[in-house]
């Protein structure tokens, strides 16, 4: 040791250092000050230590680890094939619930024709935000003309055309629901089945239906993209 | 008093001392810390639960409770019997004039709930063939207790009986009807996605002749108008948005206690809590 080492006695552990500090220096080191600054750092690097193999497993470098293929979000080509038809069969009903309320209603019939209307022009905007640029933002022509005279003709015979729109749309939006990949649409598309189900109890009260199984029945067929 | 660049070279050494002494300490401490730690994970079991000191009290696992397609279905087919259940329950206390009805939707109910065990049996799963253990410990309880009253709880009879069966049977069919909702993005296949929906609207329209039932035709329909003041017991539509919700419900039933309230009962589609997972077996 050089001259004017002094023996430590008091701190935690025995360093052997070379020591130059004279002893009024050894009074500094054992003070509660450099104690706690030592007990401070080493607690701080256990710490640290304790958690490295928390943090070492949650990195993640597990190129093992057992992994789930959630159904995707997005549509996909495939679905906006659907959804885009989707949009023209709603754009198709949004414009056949305008030519019938030219015909002139009752005051009933007219607001419940002008909700539904509202609803299903609502139907085709979301459709086509969903779709994007890509929406055709236009009704299914096939659909309008097979429908129109129907809609624009006598009271009792709109209400069982518009019945039967309404289940026809129910049953094609769930045969979508089986065809479509993405859950954004298929959220939508269900949201859709739900209230449009509901018109239809309307419409089939508005036509007079008096037993349970006439607000029931859909025996209609899905409407299909046609091929290409 | 000595400045401070001035200050002896003793005060100066001490310091550097102080600094030396203590990186030393601090890297021997923290290097023993280390390997205790090492040794402590090594030691430790393949569980990455929080690691603890000390003796403590071994703990059950809970059961695996993973949210399969299976479990959704299974959900689904105790929601199917829990609502045949209560329209057994109360048949008798609905209006005579909605017997038909009833039987005709308690049909369907059963027929839902076979084709949604089948659904369970073709992906591998055990069929559930009870109503929803949740719905059934808490909710219809407090259901039955309002409409009929209960002596434990001094809880008065229904001061109209048939209007709150109805009303019960409306907020039943409306969270049908969302629970198949709800469950479309929750189903990882399209195919089970279009049966859900199979199911889901036949609920909306059980929803919507239970709300002209109610409310009458053609008041029943949709809100033509607005009350100037939400009534007390909610009106029951059969058109009651332009998409089909899936915010829940406030069934408002039972007789006014001494403020005026009535029992509200919560009926939100269901959550994790009212799931039938694969590890509860039925015990009906």
């Amino acid at each position: 040791m050089l001259s004017g080492a002094t023996e430590r006695t008091n701190s935690l552990v025995d360093i052997d250092t070379p020591d130059t500090a004279p002893a009024a220096a050894m009074a500094d080191v054992a003070s509660p000050h450099g104690l706690r600054r030592r007990l401070v750092g080493a607690g701080l690097l256990g710490l640290a230590g304790s958690l490295l193999p928390s943090l070492a497993s949650r990195a993640g470098a597990s190129p093992d680890q057992t992994t789930t293929t959630a159904p995707p979000k997005q549509p996909s080509d495939a679905d906006l094939v659907l959804l885009r038809f989707a949009q023209t069969a709603e754009l198709a009903a949004q414009e056949l619930y305008t030519a019938a309320l030219g015909a002139g209603f009752g005051e009933i019939t007219t607001a419940v024709v002008t909700a539904v209307r509202d609803a299903h022009m609502a139907y085709g905007q979301s459709l086509g935000a969903l779709i994007g640029r890509t929406a055709p933002g236009e009704p299914l022509a096939e659909l309008v003309d097979a429908s129109l005279a129907a809609f624009t003709g006598p009271s009792a015979g709109f209400l069982a055309a518009a019945l039967e729109l309404e289940n026809t749309l129910v049953t094609t939006h769930t045969e979508l629901l089986g065809q479509l990949q993405g859950i954004d649409g298929a959220k939508l598309i269900a949201s859709v089945v739900v209230a449009e189900s509901r018109h239809a109890v309307v419409f089939a009260d508005l036509g007079g239906a008096t037993r349970v199984d006439q607000y029931l029945a859909n025996e209609t067929t899905a409407l299909a993209p046609a091929e290409g | 008093m000595i400045p401070v660049n001035q200050q002896s070279p003793a005060t100066a050494a001490d310091r550097l001392l102080d600094r030396a002494i203590d990186r030393r300490h601090v890297f021997r401490l923290g290097g023993l810390s280390v390997a205790t730690a090492a040794v402590v994970a090594a030691c430790g079991g393949s569980d990455s639960g929080v690691g603890r000191v000390g003796v403590a009290p071994t703990t059950t696992a809970l059961p695996d409770a993973s949210v399969s397609d299976v479990v959704l279905l299974r959900t689904a087919a105790s929601i199917e019997y829990t609502a045949i259940g209560v329209y057994q329950a109360f048949k008798s206390s609905a209006p005579a004039s909605a017997a038909e009805t009833i039987d005709r939707i308690v049909a369907d109910h059963t027929a839902h709930a076979d084709a949604v065990n089948a659904l369970v049996t073709e992906l591998g799963g055990e069929p559930w063939t009870c109503g929803n253990p949740r719905l059934e410990e808490l909710t219809i309880p407090a259901i039955a207790a309002a409409i009929l009253g209960d002596d434990a709880s001094g809880k008065q009879p229904s001061d109209n009986v048939p209007r709150d069966v109805l009303n019960t049977a409306f907020a039943l069919e409306t969270y049908a009807a969302e629970t198949y909702q709800a469950f479309v993005p929750m189903l990882s296949e399209p195919a089970l996605r279009s049966a859900a929906m199979g199911i889901g609207g036949d609920e909306a329209r059980h929803a919507a002749i239970l709300a002209i039932a109610i409310t009458g035709s053609p008041e029943g329909y949709l809100e033509f108008e607005a009350p100037a003041e939400p009534p007390q017991i909610p009106v029951a539509y059969a058109m009651p948005s332009v998409y089909g919700q899936l915010g829940g419900q406030a069934l408002v039933i039972g007789a006014q206690d001494e403020v005026g309230q009535r029992t509200t009962v919560a009926l939100d589609s269901p959550a994790a809590n009212t799931f039938v997972y694969d590890y509860l077996t039925p015990s009906c």
